[in-house]
């Protein structure tokens, strides 16, 4: 019997620097599903945000590479958001250097065309995995399949940073769909940048994804929070209120946000100092880790963790004293604390949290963003350690109809009181303008 | 405004607020949930909700299916309204490991026409659990209140641990004082308030003076006099005298009430006036020469057991019954028997009018054996003809399957010294005279004390005599003696004789010369694996072995009757826990009520000449739980002493030690006084001592075989279980109990359609675990529900928080359940979810479709449908009715079949979304069910028509006998008082009384006719479909 009623299925794609997650739902029935991609003919589900050049051919991640002929290009991410601030040079030569070739084209185009390049893979990946998740998808006339990217919350409030997220974007869709795959770079930059506006893609901060995780599960209310993002290369901080919808509809306000560098790969590299060895770099991070067979580096290690400790306490102490003056006393008392990211552990980050919220007088448990119920079955045991890196794709996975609006802090590391978006302490009194 | 409700989600209801967008290409659009904030959704993810939809059948007309969940929820919160008949609401909601036989009494006492029961079960099969049980049980069905435990003094601590440890009830042990307090306060507060008390014999068992004062309503004077337990009583007897004051009471060692002339018993009658249901527990054999199961029966109900002629009788006619139920068991079914049987009772008095027997007769004239339902049912009617097997639930130890530690004896010889012979001898020699010269002035526990002393330990005993430290000896008596109403006195002339032989045998230490120390040293240091107890009856003698143990290096612990409750689970805990400490010391008493299954070896330091009371000690950690494949016995046997050939020629034959003696508490403790008065009241040779054992052993062993046959035989009385077994079996296979996993789906959805915004934590520290913080209005709303309702505190609810766990596993284990505490269907904060459910109905959308990957069907679409029934007449009967049919062939199952089935499949099916199926089958299906469940309802009907006239039968004829005997005695009282010339006045109350009693009848008649008024009620529930594909 045909299918009466339309598959809408929403997308979620976490672009990050190191490796790309993504989470696709399908919002007919609410059926969740953590996306495995192929590559090398194996099926993972962290596929690295990498793509592979074999002089100037793209060779694509399911493919076959490893003949030592290929060019690695790490960092697409970046590379986007870099080239975006005129500054692309950088990466430029990192990757020159890693691959020792020289571009032949202008360097903000060819990022562009290697980000589109990648995403189109991506697409083609996800709309595979949507096929064989719902065979029959595509047979009813209104089924539809969206596709939900995030962008650092620093670049959402760029908005020429946020065109060049979408512009990949979109030719990356439109040409999964198209099913080309043999464009030259050239063509492909061209067709990037006359690309016209798809009405299938959304874009959301990375932080408010985050957030969405726990907004929209069982235990979303609310409130005035602290997000404790810990990645492994920084620690991003944000001050958020969402207040009753009754009040201002869904919006996100921020109040504050910092970044810190204090993410989780950091306890290993500042317990190395000034030494470069790599083997030492494996065992001190194998000694983080628990591995005792490393021990004897553990006192390296806990130095390093109370030096995080420190510097990551004073940042969340800048972020919330930012904060505070948008607030009358009781309402910043309510605050709570969010955390989320792969890296989490009770020493330093915990700690630097408590000490820092005590020091407000508050008096919160961190709280962990909630983890699909059933997304991650398959993982079994490891599902608690791996799940919470997919919280930003877990919270893009949410049809666009139900994320809030954002309003961002304008400059989030030199942020200053009163520099950023009025947040008023009396809902009634809010100017929708 | 429009109501709709989303396509792929049903249950999700609500209406068009108006406000829509086109986003994305698609139209959106606002909704106002019903159980959510508002939000935009696609319209076409939507469909409005045809009018005029409101019962199932309106559904079944236009299906639009549900989730699997929605099934589970549906489910969940029918059984969760605790009325089920055929459900086991005690079954996985306490800390104790599951065992069939302990739920044979749930059974039994559901379905009992009285809600009196006697669990007569052998030792240690665990019928405080069984008792416990049977509360958890009324709780859950109709939100039981008050429950009074009476037992002996020393096991009130270990009821109130046992209740609060395994059962998550949190019981006081009252004293009279508080007890009246406590009823009276409650009486103020509109008798609402709860209560679960544990009171003792001895504390509360009424004065002479009290029970002379309390019945005499002539005298209101007299009950000025009443002591504080005698007027409790009176306040509990008036609490009681329109509605029972307790909803259970359960009488422990209920032995101890078996003389109908002692205050034990008296006290068992006026509890038993206040109390709906009743519970006597008590090991009991159940043979028709027992006189202890007929006193026991009467205090049950002392109107049907009022006289032992009639019970005779009622033992006889039972046995048709037996037979006949022992016939339905058999398979096949022996027909013509189960008709002989049958036919027989119409002969008798008890049931030969009861309207179930001629039902049983029609039914079993026509039984085709291979309808395993109609086995089933007409095994249903059978059994309400067993009208002693409704007042008995008795489990052997034989019949309990599970595996059994095999006991092993150790015998570690010793040989005393000379010095320590002629001293053991000295003193023998002191005591047989002692108790020659007594003539029965004092009793023999008491003349014979020295010797047993010494044949514990001789250093202890001299230590006992010099400090003048002799007050082990109630204990002594207590541990061996029933301690209903003994009274001894405290003298010991004794220290003479000791000091006489002391001084004679001046030059030898004792303490250094301890030959029997030597060798229990010597065992737990080169032999003893494993944790031990050792057993001695005095405590000077434990004191003593603490102290030489300590010296010389071995740790162990102590227990006894003066260490604290509190001290003694510690003490213990750390025992068990503590891998350094191998052995534990303890008294009879210090033991009491504990249970050591963790240690497998067991040492008698001195050894009781009565082999019930080594029984008991074995029983310790011989139970039910014992982890270990054997138990070793420890015996220090000292050479050519009296306690030797007692124990070689009476307790080795006897085989205590091996094997358990079962229940001969009275034929041993009488074979034991008379050996020792022979053994110890005049000079006897070794071979004249022999004799006399020999005789006793003969003796004991004829009995024994004599009581062993009568219990064999009992099995004819009160038949043998099985079939309450096979339903126990039964509910547990068809998964009727709540389980973790009901609770947690229940759980969660109720705060996501309830409450959003309560952080929940689940699995973590590890599976089964939770923990909850509640937003401020859910807080409020528990909080709320707790107070109104006066539930006690539970120790996984606090503010904000909400902890612990659903699973009864978790919940036994030691650290986690220390942390996590247990929350079974009765817990106030499930409790709180189904009263907010019942507001809302539960919410729930009763059309469910789900996938099921399975070889136990053929492939193809399955249609099923859920009805419940409910049967009101004297008693409330509701069941869950289950139909499955197959959409293709048209096949349907007989409702027990489609209740297993469609169990399985909720556990193993996966998500059907947006099923759609076609109509004209589907109505076709679902109609052919209904018209099975027709046929079903009625038959239904019939069964409970008939169980309910018989109901009526037996509760009028109580009522009428119990009030017949009431005016029978005023009727006696006043001739006795005309005869004496009393006063008018006083003989106007007594006929003024009669004249109240026979308009109580009539009354009590009358409400029992009307609530027997039959009224059935069908509510459908739930239909679905399945879509069955093979693996």
């Amino acid at each position: 019997m045909a299918r009466s009623t339309p598959f809408l299925l929403s997308a979620g794609i976490d672009f990050g620097t190191a490796f790309t997650k993504a989470m696709i739902r399908n919002t007919t029935t609410e059926e969740l599903y953590a996306v495995s991609f192929s590559q090398c003919g194996e099926e993972v589900f962290f596929l690295p945000s990498v793509l592979y050049l074999r002089g100037d051919q793209l060779i694509h991640p399911n493919g076959q590479f490893g003949t030592n002929e290929e060019s690695t290009i790490p960092y697409l991410k970046m590379a986007l958001a870099e080239k975006c601030r005129s500054n692309p040079v950088q990466w430029g030569e990192m990757v020159c250097h890693l691959n020792g070739h020289k571009f032949p084209y202008s360097l903000e185009k060819y990022i562009e065309a290697l980000v589109g390049c990648y995403l189109r893979d991506v697409v083609i990946q996800t709309l595979k995995f949507a096929f064989s998740k719902w065979s029959d998808f595509g047979t009813h006339p209104e089924d539809r399949i969206y596709f939900q990217m995030s962008v650092p919350a620093e670049d959402a409030q760029q908005e020429a940073i946020l065109d060049c997220f979408r512009k990949c974007l979109f030719w990356a869709v439109d040409r999964a769909y198209s099913g080309h795959k043999d464009d030259s770079l050239i063509d492909i930059q061209a067709a990037i940048e006359s690309h016209p506006v798809r009405d299938d893609c959304f874009f959301l901060a990375e932080v408010t994804a985050n957030v969405l995780t726990y907004r929209l599960s069982r235990a979303g209310r609310p409130g005035l929070y602290l997000f404790v993002d810990v990645g492994a290369g920084t620690v991003d901080l944000s001050v958020f209120l969402y207040p009753k919808p009754e009040y201002f509809g869904e919006r996100m306000n921020y109040a504050a946000a910092r970044v810190s560098f204090t993410g989780s790969s950091q306890i290993e590299l500042r317990a190395m100092g000034s030494e470069s060895d790599q083997k030492l770099l494996a065992q001190l991070r194998a000694c983080k880790e628990g591995d005792e067979t490393f021990a004897i580096h553990q006192a390296r290690i806990d130095t390093s963790k109370q030096s995080l400790v420190e510097e990551l306490e004073s940042a969340i102490r800048k972020t919330l004293g930012e904060a505070k003056d948008f607030f009358i006393s009781h309402q910043f008392n309510s605050l709570e604390v969010l955390i989320g990211g792969g890296g989490w552990c009770s020493v330093p980050y915990g700690e630097a949290v408590k000490n820092a919220i005590n020091g407000f007088h508050l008096n919160s448990e961190p709280y962990p963003l909630p983890q699909p119920e059933n997304a991650f079955e398959i993982w079994g045991e490891n599902a608690s350690l791996l799940a919470p890196r997919f919280s930003v794709a877990h919270g893009l996975s949410h049809p666009y109809w139900t994320w809030p609006e954002e309003r961002y802090p304008h400059h989030m590391k030199t942020m200053k009181a009163g520099t950023h978006t009025p947040i008023r302490i009396n809902p009634a009194h809010e100017d929708d303008g | 405004m429009m109501r709709v409700r989303k396509v792929a989600n049903p249950s999700m209801t609500g209406e068009l607020t108006g406000i829509e967008q086109i986003a994305g290409g698609i139209r959106l659009v606002e909704v106002r949930w019903d159980s959510s904030s508002p939000s935009k959704v696609p319209f076409l993810q939507l469909e409005t909700i045809p009018q005029g939809i409101s019962g199932l059948n309106d559904h079944i007309q236009k299906p639009r299916f549900g989730q699997l969940d929605d099934l589970r929820r549906l489910l969940t919160f029918q059984k969760l309204q605790g009325t089920l008949h055929d459900f086991i609401y005690s079954m996985d909601a306490a800390r104790i490991d599951f065992l069939e036989y302990q739920f044979k009494p749930v059974l039994r006492f559901i379905d009992s026409p009285t809600e009196r029961l006697l669990i007569a079960d052998e030792v240690g099969l665990g019928k405080t659990i069984e008792a416990a049980l049977i509360w958890l049980e009324l709780q859950a069905r109709r939100n039981a209140r008050r429950l009074l435990v009476v037992c002996p003094g020393m096991l009130t601590s270990k009821w109130k641990r046992e209740l609060e440890e395994k059962f998550g009830v949190t019981a006081e042990i009252r004293d009279p004082t508080t007890a009246l307090n406590a009823v009276r306060q409650i009486i103020r507060a509109g008798r609402h308030g709860p209560a679960a008390w544990i009171v003792s014999y001895t504390s509360f068992r009424p004065w002479k003076e009290d029970w002379v004062a309390l019945n005499e309503p002539e005298k209101p004077e007299s009950k000025n006099a009443l002591s504080p337990r005698g007027l409790f009583l009176d306040a509990l007897r008036v609490a009681s005298e329109e509605t029972p004051f307790f909803d259970l009471a359960i009488f422990d060692e209920a032995h101890l009430m078996r003389n109908p002339e002692t205050a034990n018993s008296r006290l068992g009658r006026l509890i038993s006036e206040s109390s709906r249901s009743l519970l006597c527990v008590s090991a009991t054999p159940v043979n028709n020469k027992s006189e202890d199961l007929f006193s026991l029966l009467r205090l049950l109900d002392e109107d049907f057991f009022s006289s032992s002629a009639l019970f005779d009788q009622l033992l006889n006619e039972n046995r048709a019954a037996v037979t006949a139920m022992n016939c339905l068991m058999r398979q096949p079914v022996d027909v013509d028997k189960l008709c002989e049987s049958l036919q027989a009772l119409k002969q008798s008095q008890f049931v030969g009018n009861h309207p179930a027997l001629d039902r049983a007769i029609s039914e079993a004239s026509a039984l085709d054996e291979r309808d395993h339902d109609r086995v089933i049912r007409l095994q249903s009617i059978v059994e309400d003809l067993n009208v002693l097997g409704g007042y008995v639930s008795r489990t052997r130890r034989r019949q309990v399957k599970e595996q059994r530690a095999i006991r092993r004896v150790h015998i570690l010889p010793v040989e005393f010294s000379d010095e320590e012979s002629r001293f053991y001898w000295g003193v023998t020699t002191g005591v047989r005279l002692r108790v020659a010269q007594d003539g029965g002035q004092f009793s023999l526990f008491h003349l014979i004390t020295p010797q047993l002393r010494m044949a514990s330990c001789i250093p202890a005993m001299i230590e006992s005599y010099r400090t003048g430290d002799l007050e082990d000896l109630d204990a002594l008596i207590e541990a061996g003696t029933d301690a209903d109403g003994t009274e001894t006195t405290s003298v010991d002339s004794f220290s003479r004789v000791i000091a006489q032989l002391q001084n004679d045998l001046r030059h030898f230490d004792f303490e250094i010369n301890d030959t029997k120390y030597r060798a229990l040293k010597d065992y737990i240091l080169t032999q003893l694996q494993g944790k031990a107890v050792l057993f001695s009856f005095f405590k000077g003698t434990l004191n003593y072995l603490v102290r030489r143990l300590n010296s010389d290096g071995i740790r162990c612990s102590v227990i006894h009757g003066d260490v604290p409750q509190a001290a003694r689970d510690e003490i213990l805990a750390d025992f068990e826990r503590d891998q350094s400490i191998h052995i534990l010391l303890s008294s009879e008493v210090g033991s009491e009520g504990i249970d050591l299954q963790f240690c497998n070896v067991l040492v008698n330091y001195d050894l009781p000449w009565n082999p019930m009371r080594v029984e008991q000690r074995i029983g310790r950690i011989d139970r039910v739980g014992q982890k270990s494949k054997t138990i070793t016995i420890v015996h220090l046997k000292v050479a050519n002493t009296i306690e030797d050939r007692v124990y070689s020629k009476l307790h080795v034959k006897l085989q205590i030690f091996e094997n358990s003696i079962g229940d001969l508490e009275a034929v041993l403790g009488q074979e034991e006084e008379k050996l020792r008065r022979g053994l110890l009241s005049r000079e006897l040779t070794p071979q004249e001592e022999e004799q006399m054992i020999d005789q006793t052993e003969r003796a004991v062993v004829s009995r024994m075989n004599q009581m062993r046959e009568l219990e064999n035989a009992g099995g004819t009385l009160l038949a043998h279980g099985d079939f309450i077994s096979a339903r126990v079996g039964r509910q547990r296979d068809m998964r009727r109990f709540i389980t973790p996993q009901d609770l947690e789906i229940y759980l969660k959805d109720f705060f996501s359609r309830n409450f959003t915004g309560c952080r929940e934590i689940w699995h973590t520290p590890c599976a089964g675990c939770f923990s909850i913080e509640l937003t401020m209005e859910a807080m409020l709303s528990l909080q709320d529900f707790i107070e109104q309702g006066k539930y006690p505190s539970h120790p996984g609810i606090l503010g904000r928080k909400v902890w612990g766990t659903f699973n009864t596993e978790v919940a036994k284990h030691r650290e986690l359940g220390a942390t996590f505490p247990l929350h079974n269907h009765l817990s106030p904060l499930i409790r709180w979810i189904t009263r907010r459910n019942e507001h809302s109905s539960g919410g729930v959308h009763p059309l469910a479709a789900f996938r099921w990957r399975t070889n136990k069907l053929l492939a193809g679409i399955y249609s099923y449908r859920i009805e419940r029934w409910t049967l009101v007449g004297l008693r409330k009967q509701e069941h869950l009715c289950f139909g499955v049919s197959n959409m293709t062939t048209g096949e349907v199952w007989p409702p027990l079949e489609a209740e297993k089935l469609l169990g399985l499949a909720l556990q193993e099916s996966d998500r059907w979304d947006l099923a759609e199926v076609e109509q004209e089958s589907w109505l076709a299906v679902q109609a052919r069910i209904k018209e099975q469940f027709a046929l079903l309802f009625d038959q239904a009907c019939r069964d409970f028509e008939v169980r309910n006239l018989g109901l009526l039968q037996i509760q009028v004829a109580q009522v009428t006998r119990h009030f017949d005997r009431r005016m029978s005695i005023d009727q006696q009282r006043l001739a006795t008082m005309k005869e004496k010339g009393r006063k008018q006045a006083m003989l106007r109350l007594i006929e003024s009384n009669m004249e109240k009693d026979q308009e109580r009848r009539l009354h009590r008649i009358t409400e029992l006719q009307n609530r027997a008024i039959f009224s059935p009620e069908i509510s459908e529930i739930g239909a679905g479909v399945i879509k069955v594909e093979a693996t």
